[in-house]
């Protein structure tokens, strides 16, 4: 084999590695992987530049949207445990 | 996602008796009020639709088997959901996909997105993020990153498949980290 097709096998190699680490990113983020795949994509983010600002890049998404999460006024929940309370005390509406 | 102690069907709820119904479902309320927000077009609805599934659980308690409180009142509150919408427009829905179209026609991307962040917004680039979803999309960023249920759950409150939960939210995030890659506020250092 030329060196130029080492060369070739290995890029092809290395971006292989990458499309299937970034098909597994979010699924890691999300907690959702065996130890064993989990272990292998969080060396492969450590290891390779391009896939650790991708999953960066999800981190942060899913941090944002985390906080998007509203406060939650007291009067509706207050509303609803009072509902809850009339269901347990027997008073059940028709 | 939600926190695994409150799904483990090894740390089941304790059985849930008439009288303690409130205790039960106390701490499940403003995960179901969140839950019901992303599904209905406003507030009033929402803690309506909260209001037929705890009426629905209290009536179902006896089939309850005390594990998976979560993803039993969810369930309870898809039920509830497609009832809501056969009343409104009889004989129009069937399945769990017309469900779907049905809340997809009622709640355009549009006003969910600006709904989601309207009464707080820690990040502005969200919203435009959130504005390039399908309604469907939409939704399970809806469900999952923003009212933090797992997959399963999603899938429970959706009438999908925790597969199609997880393809339809990968998708979703996907196609807002490309939305967002040229945002003036999100691009800040050279990648």
């Amino acid at each position: 084999m030329t060196p130029h097709a080492m060369l070739d096998m290995f890029r092809r190699k290395g971006g292989s590695r990458c499309i299937e680490i970034g098909r597994e990113i979010q699924t890691y983020l999300d907690g959702g992987l065996d130890p064993t795949t989990a272990a292998r994509v969080s060396n492969h983010l450590h290891a390779c530049r391009r896939c650790g600002l991708t999953a960066d890049d999800y981190r942060l998404l899913k941090s944002a949207l985390a906080e998007t999460t509203a406060p939650m006024s007291a009067e509706p929940l207050q509303r609803l445990h009072a509902f809850a309370a009339d269901l347990a005390a027997g008073d059940i509406p028709t | 996602m939600a926190d695994e102690s409150q799904i483990n069907p090894t740390n089941p709820t304790p059985p849930v008796t008439v009288g303690s119904f409130d205790a039960f479902v106390g701490p499940h309320l403003p995960m179901l009020l969140r839950v019901a927000s992303s599904l209905c077009r406003n507030s009033h609805d929402a803690e309506d639709l909260v209001q037929d599934t705890l009426l629905r659980a209290f009536r179902g308690l006896g089939g309850f088997d005390g594990t998976y409180p979560r993803a039993w009142l969810l369930t309870i509150m898809r039920n509830a959901n497609i009832n809501r919408h056969r009343r409104q427009r009889p004989g129009l829905l069937h399945d769990a996909a017309d469900l779907e179209g049905e809340a997809d026609r009622r709640n355009p991307p549009a006003s969910s997105a600006e709904d989601v962040v309207a009464a707080h917004t820690p990040a502005p680039w969200i919203a435009d993020a959130l504005q390039c979803l399908s309604p469907r999309h939409l939704r399970v960023v809806q469900l999952v990153d923003i009212a933090g249920l797992t997959y399963d759950e999603a899938a429970a409150t959706l009438g999908i498949p925790a597969g199609t939960v997880m393809s339809r939210l990968h998708r979703a995030r996907s196609r807002m980290r490309a939305h967002l890659a040229h945002h003036p506020d999100v691009r800040s250092e050279p990648r």
